[in-house]
This record gives structure tokens, C-alpha cells and sequence, in this order.
């Protein structure tokens, strides 16, 4: 098993659930901001509610990276509407907290679930 | 549906966002609370629960916190420029920082003008820095404004050399000088180690190196002792010839050399900075040649000149009264061979410099105009640029700023231009001293030494600022003018003011004023130059090549050595392949030298007054190889020999003056010197009157021909008629065959000698081409600028017209005849301003012809071609637009 870090894993604790959960959502296609809270909303069941005023600082961070960009979309009758996509680089950054959580929540299930007797 | 903007706006209001970025976060953040709210309501929430709930999320400071920390949220705070923080280094910094922006924004508009300004910051700093190391930078001498140069004056001759007596009685009577030197340069073979080159050498009396106050750097200068005769005399070397035939080696101080046949002994190395009289190799003591019988005697001027420190509080005119005054006394006391002889003195940098101070600053008075052009150009592109920021100005005067602050505002952007300006001109002067150089044209003396240094540096920032205050303060006030309500009033009707348009029409005016005579001055250099190369002084130049020989003296030491030697020396030339003909002659064409006064047998000497003549003493074939046909008489001939009777020919202008009306062949005269009466010359032959002195310059006096055969020469020009190439290496092994001493140099074509009377013509048409060639281009940038400027400002007008039914073509005309008003407008003022500059030329350029219709037919075809160029373009777009388009803009 990998080494983590925990200074690191303390960082991703605190900001990169949030922005793993973002681009998560962004993977599979664009999505405009209340649609993105909306479904990791119904997706948690309840359990994960983002506020627009984390959401949104967090979306235009994120695009600051480069790892999302926000595009207007016009549709005829409706207001317009701004969709992210996922950039490349997002799609990398993706995969590679995807890898860290996971490791995270194995260390952490083999340490408050196993054996210490 | 609520105004979610408005409860959205205060959470960024603190945030320094762009006024766009803020705007697209309200769109999106107001288009999530809607969304939000109509989910509330579909789930049966009232409207104002639902209200209520959506607007929970923007309750506390939260938001504005969380996006303070992104970039986008902190954007520089926006100037708002013109308005005084009350300090004024803040605020100009401000305006500085403010300037750079803008100009980075309008990168178009800022490199047009900062290059515009440049070539003319350029031109005109190179200019100074040749007139500065020229004209300016004293020479390396202490007190070297109080050195002064000496010659003699008589009506016949504006310059004449100086007598050994009159130097002696200079001295004694004159009470001007501090140190009175005589000296007479000449290039002569000088031997170091058994290789004889020609050296040019100064034959100096010892106080030549106190006038010049300048120690030896090794070893030292000429003493009092060595004025006097001594059978090895001393001898200073330059630090040029030192390094060259010496290799720098100190040892050199001691060691024997060589001046013609006479041993001399190095006694000192001068440091490099000494240079005078320009270009001496080598200083001889004056004992060493005091002695020589032909220089003894008043009447006789071998060519020496006096050399002068003045003395402490006496300057150059008071020098020349009492000078003068001498002249007088010896002028009563040898009449026979003082009388009409006067002395000038003349400060030595005068002397140096000569014709080219005045050719320099006609020179620099032209760059001035190009500057004046490129001013213009610059005052044009700012009026036009300043009406369109009419608005912006407005809103800034608006809000607050004064017509003084927006003032200074305008005028630090405009001297932002000028740094860089300044910057990139001093670039450019460096390169064209560089381009310069690579001509290879012979400059006035210190032509070489030119430099970018500090007073060219100092210059070319006053340019700088000339420039901007010239070309920035009139639009600036212009345009700081701007009253806000009327410029709020003419939204959508973009616009300028009747009179900042006529400032337009007076700078392109002037623009084409200027550039008018700059054409016409520069057409006028070319034409007089190829005139110069190819015009008839007399004789055919084409193909004709000359060479200096000189004898070693101590083989050769009289004249039937010397003769003998010589006639050999053409019997092995004149077989050499491609030489169609070959002569000697001892002051050929282009390097005439000797001088005499003669005087008709049955007339009475006059002495100083008797009339000059250009002598000159050629072998037979002379005036065959050089293309002069005998005009009367016959041509020297083998026979004509020592012994025999002494013959001479003689041009068009004595046979006139000595025997109006009579046949000359046959006549006599003589030349006065030792044994005069008993020597007297028949003439044999006439010949025309040849331009000797080239192209420009009339013959100073009359010629006389002498035959080399009755009165040998050791010193003489080979002129030969045939193919260049080759020619010099053969004559060069012809030489060396004969003896390995006979030395030849100066070998070039008559071509290239004609030119070389015609340098300051060179330099100035070289450089009046080129900064017409630019002022030419300006001139159309200008010129475009303001029509495609104007075609902007009336496409509505136009538009009008098309749609009405104008022809196209009409409006073609309507735009081309704008521009042609102005540039003829600008032909007229220039044809006066070219005819004044011309004529005030001609006074100081050799060879200038005056204006001619054909010149000024060639400027004008120029000008009108430029003007047709730059206005077409705009007058195609006019004459294209569509109405639709034009309801489109509007």
C-alpha cells in the first residue's frame, strides 16, 4: 500500500472533497451551478448540500486553475446560462484525487475497522 | 419574479472585480436563485417563503469573503486619470503608468509615432554628432583656440606660401605671437631599413612643438640646435608611423632613417592624439633643409606656411592688424618681391575645417526640416487620436479633472513617446554613423572620430523635447479644450471641430512644403554630382589612370640622370598590354601644384605682380594620352633637348592676354629665377584651357607647358590612357626592374580623382537623397493619414451620395482633389522655401548648379505622385460604401 501522507491528506480533507465531488459531477458532461449542487444533492441524498456561496467561489477557483471552463449557453425563450465542462488538466486532476480518496478511505476503513486486539 | 441583481450587487460591491466579470457573476449567481425559487414554488411554497429561502443563501458576508481570494477579484483599482491626488511625484507616476497603458492598448498609433519620431530624433542627432566631433570638439591641444594658421595673399593668389626671410621678419616685427613656426609638409620615400614608402613628412622649426605645447611621449622633440645645419639631423616620428615601421619597439629612439637620400636620426615619438599638420608621418628638423639654394631669397615661396601660438590676450583679428601691418612695411621695402603681399591668419580649426562648416550646418539646417516634417506628421496622428478620445476626455473632465490636469495628462503620454522616441533615434543614429562610415566617403577632417558621446546624447533628448512640445502642446490644448456637454451632444455624430481640421490641412501642408524642397534640394545634389563625374574639363578622362613616381635622388641627381631614367622608364611602359598611351607630367589634371609668374619678353617685371601661371612639365606624348588637341603649333618633340632652344606651350588664355590679335608661335617670355634673361622660352603650340582644378572651379591662373625633356623632374605623375585593370601592377614591376627605389603611390583612376573634388557635393547629396527619400515617406503617411481620417469623418456624407446617385468616380475625384488642394498648397510654399535653400547652397557646395525647371518638374512629379498615392487608397473606400453598411453603423 502507498505511504500518505498526512499533512497532505489533511489538505485534501478539507478543500478536496468539495472540489473532488465538482469535478466528479462535470465528468460525465457540462452542467450549469444549480443543476451541479442540485445533483449532489439528490446523488447524497440529502446528505451533501452545497450553498451558492460555496459553490460558486469554488466553480471560479476551479476555472482560475484551468480545470473547468465556463461557457454561456443562449437558449431561445430562457436566460442565459452558464455550463462548465471539464478541461483536460481537470480531467487529470480528477482521476488523481479520485486515486488519493480512495486510498484515504482504505486506510481509514482498515484502521477503524480492523482488528486491534 | 424578484430583481435578484439587486440583492446579488451589494456582496460584490466590495470586491475589484471588472465592471464585466461582476456582471456575468450577477447573470449567473441571479439565474441559481431563480432557479432555486421556482423549485420552492412548484413544491408549494409561497412566493414570498420562497423569496425568503432563496435569499437565505446570500445572508452573510460569506460569498464576498470566499471570492475576495480569487484573482478575477482583484483587478488593479481603475485610474481615473486627470484627477489630482495632490502630490505631484503621485501624480505623475499615475500619468506615467496611465501613459504606458494606453500606449500599450493603442500599440498601432504609439509605434507609427514613436518611429516617426525616431527618424527624425535619428536623423538629427547623427547630423549633430558630425558637426560635434567636427566643429565643435576642440582639437587635443592645450589652448588650441589661441593657435592660429599663417599664409600669404596677392592678387593673383588667394593662398600663396611664405619666404624664409619674411618668416625671419614675421618673427622680429610681429608682437602677436607667443611662438611663430614655419613648416612645409611634403610626402617624400622614407626608408627604414632599406624599404623606401612614401611618408608624409612636415619640415617643422623647433617652436612648431611649444605652439602645440605637446611633449613627446618617447624620447623628445626638435630643440633650437636643431634649426641649424648638421650632417645627421633629427627627426620626430607620429605614433601612427611608429607602430606601422617600428612595430611600437622603443629602440626606434636612436636608430638611422632615411628622408629621400638623407640620413636622419629618430630623436622622439609623438603620442597618438598629435596630429598636425593632419596625417604627418614624420617631423623633420628644419636644419636639415635650411641650407637648400632654391629656397633662399624672398621672392622664392617653396610651399611653406607659418604656424602660430598667439600670444595671451591677443586674438585672431588682432594678429591679422598687425600682421597686416608687417605685410605693409615689407611690401615697401622689397617691392620686387613683397609688393600686393598680404598675410591671413586664420584660427586653426577655420584652417582644418575649411568649406565643410557650412556645408555641415546647411546639412543640419536640412535635418532640421525633416524633424519639422516628422513633427507635423507626429501633431497630425495626435489631433486625429486626440478627436477620437474626445469622449473619454470628457467623461474625465466629467469627472473632475481639470483642463490642467488633462493638459499634463496628454503631455506625459506624449513625452512617454518621446523617451522611447529618443531611445530608438539615438539607435538608429548609431546605425546610419555606422552605414555612413561603410560609404567610404573622405569627410571633412575628424570624419572618422565621430561618436555617440555625451553632448550627442544631451542633444538628442533636447530633440526629444523639442519634438514633443512642438508637435504635442498645440493638439493638446486642442483637445483639453473638450467641453463635456458638447461631446455628450454630438453622440453618434462622431466629429471634429472646424479648426482642429484646418490644423490638420497646416501640418500636412507643411509637411508638403517641406518635403518639397528637400526633394528639390536632393534631385538638385544628384543632378550637380553626375554633371560633376561626367562633365568636360578639357580633356578625356574616361580610362585615364595616373600614378605618382618619385626618383631616388641620390642616383638620379641631375637632370640627364633624371631625364635618362625617365625616358626609360616610359620605352618599358608603353608596351605593357592594354595601354593605349602613356606620359609624364609633374602637375597633371586634378594635382596641380607649381605655380610661377612669368612675364613677356619686352615687358617690364613687376615682381609679386607679375601674372601666374599653372606650370606643368610633360613628356612628349603628353597631350595625346590625355585627349587635348593642339590648337596651334606643334606638340614637343624628340629634338626639343638641352641645349636646344627652350620651348614651351601654352594655353588659349596667355596666347589671348600676352598677344591679343597675333599668331603666339614664335613669341618669348620667361620665368623669373636664377639667370632669368638669359634663358628665355619660345612658344611652340597652343592648347585649350583644361579645368585643372576639376568640375566647380575655374583654373586659378593660366597654364604653361614645359617640355620634360629640357627641365627633368624627380617627382611626376605616369599618366597613362588605357585599361585600368592591371595597369597599376605593371607600371608598379616596370618600376622596380628599373630600380628597386623608385617609389610609386597615389595610383588611381582620373575618375576617382575628379570625384575627390567634389566630396562635400558627395556627402551632402548622399545625405539630402536620403532624408528626402524619408521626408518623402512621411510626407505620404501624412497626407494619408489626414484623408483616410476625413473619408471616416464624412462617410456619412458620402454614403449620401453614393445612394443619391453619385458616380463612384465622382467621389473618387471628390476625395483625390482634398488631397491634391493640400500638396498644392504645400508645392508653392515649398517652390519659394527650395529656390532660398538652393541659392544659399550654391555659395557653399563646389559644383551646385542652380535650380532648373527640370528639377523642380521632378520634384513636383514626385510630390504629386506621393500625394495621388496616399490619397487613394481612402478615396477607393469612399467611393465603395454601401448605404446598407452605412445604416448598419449608424
Amino acid at each position: 500500500m502507498t505511504d500518505i501522507d498526512l499533512s497532505a491528506l489533511d489538505r485534501e480533507l478539507k478543500k478536496g472533497a468539495a472540489e473532488l465531488l465538482l469535478l466528479s459531477v462535470l465528468e460525465a458532461r457540462p452542467r450549469h451551478g444549480y443543476e451541479l449542487g442540485k445533483l449532489i444533492e439528490t446523488s447524497s441524498g440529502g446528505r451533501l448540500i452545497f450553498h451558492l456561496d460555496s459553490l460558486y467561489p469554488l466553480l471560479y477557483r476551479l476555472e482560475e486553475r484551468g480545470w473547468i471552463k465556463g461557457t454561456w449557453v443562449e437558449k431561445a425563450g430562457e436566460r442565459r446560462r452558464r455550463f462548465y465542462r471539464l478541461t483536460p488538466t481537470g480531467h487529470r486532476v480528477l482521476l488523481r484525487q479520485r486515486h488519493t480518496w480512495d486510498e484515504f478511505v482504505e486506510a481509514v476503513r482498515l484502521v477503524t475497522r480492523g482488528e486491534h486486539a | 419574479m424578484p430583481d435578484w441583481r439587486s440583492h446579488i450587487r451589494p456582496h460584490l460591491a466590495t470586491l475589484r472585480l471588472t465592471p464585466t466579470r461582476e456582471s456575468e457573476i450577477a447573470d449567473e449567481l441571479a439565474q441559481h436563485l431563480d432557479d432555486h425559487w421556482h423549485e420552492l414554488i412548484a413544491s408549494g411554497a409561497s412566493e414570498e417563503e420562497a423569496l425568503r429561502l432563496s435569499l437565505a443563501q446570500l445572508q452573510d458576508d460569506t460569498l464576498a469573503r470566499r471570492l475576495a481570494s480569487l484573482k478575477q477579484a482583484q483587478e488593479p483599482s481603475p485610474v481615473t486619470p486627470g484627477v489630482s491626488t495632490g502630490h505631484w511625484s503621485t501624480d505623475l507616476w499615475r500619468d506615467i503608468r496611465y501613459a504606458l497603458r494606453l500606449h500599450g492598448k493603442e500599440l498601432g498609433f504609439s509605434a507609427t509615432a514613436v518611429v516617426i519620431m525616431a527618424l527624425g530624433i535619428g536623423a538629427s542627432t547623427a547630423m549633430f554628432s558630425v558637426i560635434n566631433a567636427v566643429l565643435l570638439r576642440p582639437l587635443p591641444y592645450p589652448s588650441a583656440e589661441r593657435i592660429v594658421t599663417l599664409w600669404g595673399r596677392s592678387k593673383q593668389m588667394s593662398v600663396s606660401s611664405v619666404s624664409i626671410p619674411d618668416y625671419h621678419d614675421w618673427q622680429q616685427r610681429s608682437h602677436s605671437f607667443a611662438h611663430l613656426a614655419l613648416v612645409r609638409t611634403e610626402d617624400v620615400p622614407v626608408s627604414v631599413r632599406a624599404d623606401p614608402q612614401i611618408a608624409a613628412t612636415a619640415l617643422v622649426t623647433a617652436n612648431f612643438f611649444k605652439v602645440f605645447a605637446r611633449p613627446a611621449s618617447i624620447g623628445r622633440t626638435l630643440t633650437a640646435t636643431d634649426d641649424e645645419l648638421s650632417t645627421t639631423p633629427a627627426v620626430v616620428i607620429s605614433h601612427a608611423f611608429w607602430r606601422r615601421r617600428f612595430a611600437g619597439d622603443s629602440r626606434a629612439i636612436g636608430s638611422a632613417m632615411r628622408v629621400g637620400e638623407e640620413p636622419y636620426t629618430i630623436v622622439g615619438v609623438m603620442p597618438p592624439a598629435f596630429d598636425m599638420p593632419l596625417g604627418t608621418d614624420v617631423w623633420l628638423a628644419f636644419g636639415a633643409q635650411a641650407g637648400t639654394p632654391a629656397w633662399q631669397g624672398r621672392g622664392n615661396r617653396p610651399g611653406f606656411m607659418a604656424m602660430g601660438m598667439l600670444a595671451p590676450g591677443v586674438d585672431a583679428t588682432a594678429a591679422q592688424r598687425d600682421m597686416s601691418a608687417v605685410a605693409t612695411q615689407l611690401a615697401a621695402e622689397y617691392s620686387g618681391s613683397n609688393a600686393g603681399f598680404d598675410v591671413v591668419v586664420t584660427p586653426i580649426l577655420d584652417s582644418l575645417v575649411g568649406d565643410y562648416r557650412r556645408t555641415l550646418w546647411i546639412l543640419l539646417a536640412s535635418v532640421g526640416l525633416f524633424l519639422l516634417i516628422a513633427c507635423a506628421n507626429i501633431g497630425n496622428l495626435l489631433l486625429v487620436r486626440g478627436t477620437q478620445r474626445q469622449r473619454e476626455l470628457a467623461v474625465r473632465t466629467a469627472l473632475g479633472a481639470t483642463r490642467r490636469q488633462i493638459l499634463r495628462q496628454l503631455l506625459t503620454e506624449m513625452a512617454v513617446l518621446a523617451a522611447a522616441g529618443v531611445g530608438l533615434g539615438v539607435l538608429l543614429a548609431w546605425a546610419a554613423l555606422g552605414a555612413l562610415s561603410t560609404l567610404g566617403i573622405d569627410g571633412p577632417p575628424r570624419f572618422r572620430d565621430i561618436s555617440i558621446n555625451l553632448p550627442v546624447l544631451a542633444f538628442a533628448m533636447a530633440m526629444g523635447a523639442l519634438t514633443s512640445l512642438a508637435a504635442g502642446v498645440w493638439p493638446a490644448w486642442r483637445v483639453s479644450a473638450t467641453e463635456p456637454k458638447d461631446v455628450m451632444d454630438s453622440e453618434g455624430r462622431s466629429g471634429t471641430s472646424r479648426s482642429n481640421r484646418r490644423l490638420q490641412a497646416t501640418f500636412v501642408v507643411v509637411q508638403v512644403a517641406v518635403t518639397f524642397t528637400l526633394v528639390v534640394a536632393g534631385v538638385q545634389l544628384l543632378r550637380s554630382l553626375e554633371h560633376a563625374r561626367t562633365a568636360n574639363l578639357g580633356f578625356v578622362s574616361e580610362r585615364l589612370w595616373s600614378a605618382r613616381v618619385v626618383l631616388p635622388s641620390g642616383r638620379y641627381p641631375g637632370p640627364t640622370e633624371q631625364h635618362r631614367i625617365t625616358e626609360q622608364f616610359l620605352v618599358e611602359v608603353q608596351p605593357l598590354p592594354g595601354i593605349e598611351a602613356v606620359a609624364i607630367s609633374s602637375d597633371p589634371p586634378l594635382a596641380p601644384g607649381w605655380q610661377t609668374g612669368y612675364m613677356v619678353e619686352g615687358q617690364v617685371d613687376q615682381g609679386g605682380e607679375n601674372p601666374m601661371a599653372e606650370m606643368n612639365r610633360v613628356s612628349t606624348s603628353y597631350f595625346r594620352a590625355i585627349g587635348v588637341p593642339l590648337i596651334h603649333g606643334r606638340d614637343f618633340e624628340p629634338g626639343d633637348r638641352p641645349g636646344h632652344l627652350r620651348v614651351a606651350i601654352i594655353d588659349q588664355v596667355i596666347a589671348d592676354k600676352a598677344w591679343p590679335g597675333q599668331d603666339p608661335v614664335g613669341k618669348r617670355f620667361f620665368i623669373p629665377g636664377p639667370n632669368w634673361r638669359e634663358n628665355p622660352l619660345t612658344v611652340v603650340g597652343v592648347v585649350p584651357t583644361l579645368r585643372v582644378y576639376g568640375y566647380g572651379l575655374a583654373p586659378r591662373n593660366a597654364q604653361i607647358y614645359l617640355p620634360e625633356s629640357q627641365s627633368p623632374v624627380r617627382s611626376f605623375f605616369v599618366v597613362v590612357r588605357g585599361r585600368a585593370s592591371g595597369l597599376e601592377k605593371g607600371v608598379r614591376e616596370t618600376a622596380r626592374r628599373l630600380d628597386a627605389d623608385i617609389v610609386v603611390t597615389d595610383a588611381r583612376t582620373m575618375r576617382d580623382r575628379i570625384c575627390d573634388t567634389v566630396t562635400s557635393l558627395r556627402l551632402t547629396s548622399t545625405i539630402s537623397v536620403f532624408f528626402a527619400g524619408l521626408a518623402l515617406i512621411l510626407a505620404t503617411v501624412g497626407l494619408h493619414t489626414l484623408i483616410a481620417y476625413d473619408v471616416a469623418q464624412r462617410l456619412r456624407e458620402l454614403g449620401v451620395r453614393l445612394a443619391l446617385g453619385a458616380e463612384p468616380r465622382t467621389v473618387v475625384e471628390l476625395v483625390l482633389k482634398k488631397g491634391l488642394r493640400l500638396t498644392g498648397i504645400g508645392l508653392v510654399a515649398g517652390l519659394a522655401a527650395a529656390t532660398a535653400l538652393t541659392q544659399s547652397m550654391r555659395s557653399v557646395i563646389v559644383g551646385l548648379e542652380p535650380v532648373d525647371g527640370w528639377t523642380v518638374s521632378a520634384a513636383l512629379l514626385f510630390l504629386t505622385g506621393a500625394s495621388v498615392f496616399a490619397c487613394w487608397r481612402p478615396a477607393r473606400r469612399a467611393s465603395r460604401i454601401s448605404p446598407l453598411e452605412l445604416l448598419r453603423r449608424s
